[in-house]
């Protein structure tokens, strides 16, 4: 090939692939950030009684899933609650579907208007957060928190108005018997809180302050922790700090800079993305990848138990994988995944888990909830 | 993600999102799916954003890997959905055809369309083209060799310009 062809063809290249970018592609990039970092602080209270999946976007097939489930105890069959599906094209906003277990379809969450309003605007369907044991879910909007439960889409639902409000947009987060919700109260400039949401007695908990005021770079997270015992406040300057439900701080701890870290059920751990922290004796254990040729940073997902936890991790063979870990960075099981997913195995509590997908374009078959 | 590095982050997509729209579209052949391919790259440099040292470097590759990705799973069989109806009108081998670059390109395998973006527009060298897209650096010569012989079939004017060629000289 002569260089005036190489160059004809790069100018031709250039000049095809000119279109313009969608004005609000960073808004939807981040948007489609925090759906995939909520699954995380999602799975942190992922200790379920009955079994479920939460299927991130679409489920790819289940044909592909049924590699069975990524925990390395013995197989069991799993159902899809609900699933998150992204539509195509720009600025793409997720739909979620919730299985109707009256009928065995998929159908789209009744929400009450109060808590789809953000920003002024109606969402179509916020975003949702299943409990662990898959029987209820959980969406807040800064003003409002809505449950509904006794199965998805029952009628048994409960509506609270939170009074002070979030000042951000804070993901809530299931406790791990799925009977409370933690509600973040923060905000720049505001004192960090938290509120103890009771879904079971639908009675909203006082509002917890905590020492920390976040500052414009200093914003935390906050998750179920010690069992749900106890609640962490992940900072951006590389401290945990562990308060008791009252807001009695219990420890803090220095640890690793990673952006998002998950802590174990148990409290000890965290999940970093190259490895795993201990909090007690402020030991590293480096995840031991099944390739030394790594290519893209290995994500924290979450963790199945307190001895086993799963990153997102994508190999030189291209495929996404389901890595899980023993705590001491053993790999226990891989499962390869062709789009990735950015969530959240689930568990029963003796370590079942499933696979939480991410894909396009495709809607999960109506039809008597599907199993994986 | 705290204040300052959405703030980064932002201004990252304003400066640099056309450029990466423009691989992606190449890549998939169709502007929704680019811009999926491009949005779901940004969210995940986004969520990992204070460990990027060079995140345009990431987020291409982020692209490439996440359509190989869509290459493989669609070879299992899925359907894939699309919103241009193919403009091949006659066989790609019509010497009578004349067709648009973009419509060439649409013909294109995937992967030679894929690697072709990558020579041709990123000017990536053919080693790591084929650390990329998992292929040796043979597979990259001879899929260039069959994608190129196969734009030129089909579009013609494409082969090198005497005019341009003698302007630079």
């Amino acid at each position: 090939m002569s260089g005036d062809t190489e160059r004809r063809l790069h100018d031709e290249l250039y000049a095809l692939g000119t279109i313009e970018p969608s004005r609000g592609l960073a808004d939807a990039a981040l948007r489609e950030a925090k759906q995939r970092r909520r699954r995380g602080i999602t799975v942190i209270a992922a200790v379920a009684a009955v079994v479920v999946a939460v299927a991130i976007a679409v489920p790819l097939s289940v044909r592909h899933v049924s590699s069975g489930p990524i925990n390395p105890g013995p197989e069991q069959r799993n159902v899809v609650v609900a699933y998150e599906s992204w539509p195509r094209g720009a600025a793409r906003q997720p739909t979620w579907m919730v299985l109707d277990p009256k009928t065995g379809k998929y159908v789209e969450p009744k929400i009450p208007a109060a808590v789809r309003r953000v920003s002024g605007a109606l969402s179509k369907t916020p975003d949702l957060v299943i409990s662990p044991d898959g029987r209820q879910y959980a969406t807040a909007n800064g003003k409002y928190v809505f449950t509904r439960s006794d199965a998805i889409n029952g009628s048994a639902a409960g509506l609270r108005k939170l009074d002070p409000g979030q000042t951000r947009d804070e993901p809530v987060s299931w406790s791990a018997d799925s009977s409370r919700l933690l509600i973040p109260i923060q905000g720049i400039g505001h004192q960090q809180g938290f509120r103890i949401y009771d879904a079971r007695t639908k009675t909203l908990g006082k509002l917890v302050h905590l020492p920390a005021k976040p500052t414009d770079t200093d914003l935390v997270d906050l998750a179920w922790t010690d069992n749900d015992t106890r609640i962490a406040q992940f900072r951006a300057n590389s401290k945990v700090d562990i308060f008791d439900l009252d807001g009695t701080l219990q420890r803090s701890v220095s640890v690793p800079k990673e952006s998002e870290p998950i802590i174990s059920p148990n409290g000890r751990y965290l999940s970093l993305g190259k490895g795993l922290f201990d909090l007690q004796t402020r030991r590293s254990y480096p995840l031991q990848l099944p390739s030394a040729q790594e290519v893209v940073y290995p994500t924290p997902i979450g963790w199945l138990d307190d001895d086993h936890y799963v990153v997102e991790w994508q190999g030189k063979d291209h495929d996404f994988r389901l890595l899980v870990l023993s705590k001491s960075g053993k790999l226990i099981k891989s499962i390869n995944h062709p789009y990735g997913t950015s969530s959240l195995p689930n568990t029963n509590g003796k370590g079942t888990t499933v696979t939480l997908l991410l894909g396009y374009g495709a809607d999960y078959p109506a039809n008597s909830g599907a199993r994986l | 993600m705290d204040a300052t590095a959405e703030r980064e982050f932002r201004e990252f997509v304003a400066v640099r999102s056309a450029a990466l729209l423009r691989t992606a579209y190449l890549l998939t052949g169709q502007r929704e799916a680019a811009e999926d391919l491009l949005q779901t790259s940004l969210a995940k440099a986004a969520n990992r954003w204070s460990r990027l040292d060079q995140p345009e470097a990431y987020v291409r590759k982020a692209m490439y890997h996440q359509q190989v990705s869509r290459w493989r799973l669609r070879s299992w069989g899925r359907e894939q959905s699309t919103d241009a109806v193919p403009d091949i009108a006659g066989p790609p081998d019509d010497p009578e055809l004349r067709l648009s670059l973009a419509a060439a390109l649409r013909s294109l395998a995937d992967r030679q369309r894929a690697v072709l973006v990558l020579r041709y527009l990123d000017d990536l060298p053919e080693g790591e083209v084929a650390e990329l897209l998992g292929i040796s650096v043979g597979t990259v010569r001879s899929t260039t060799h069959k994608a190129l012989a196969k734009l030129r079939a089909l579009c013609p004017d494409l082969a090198p310009n005497p005019n341009i060629a003698e302007a630079q000289q």
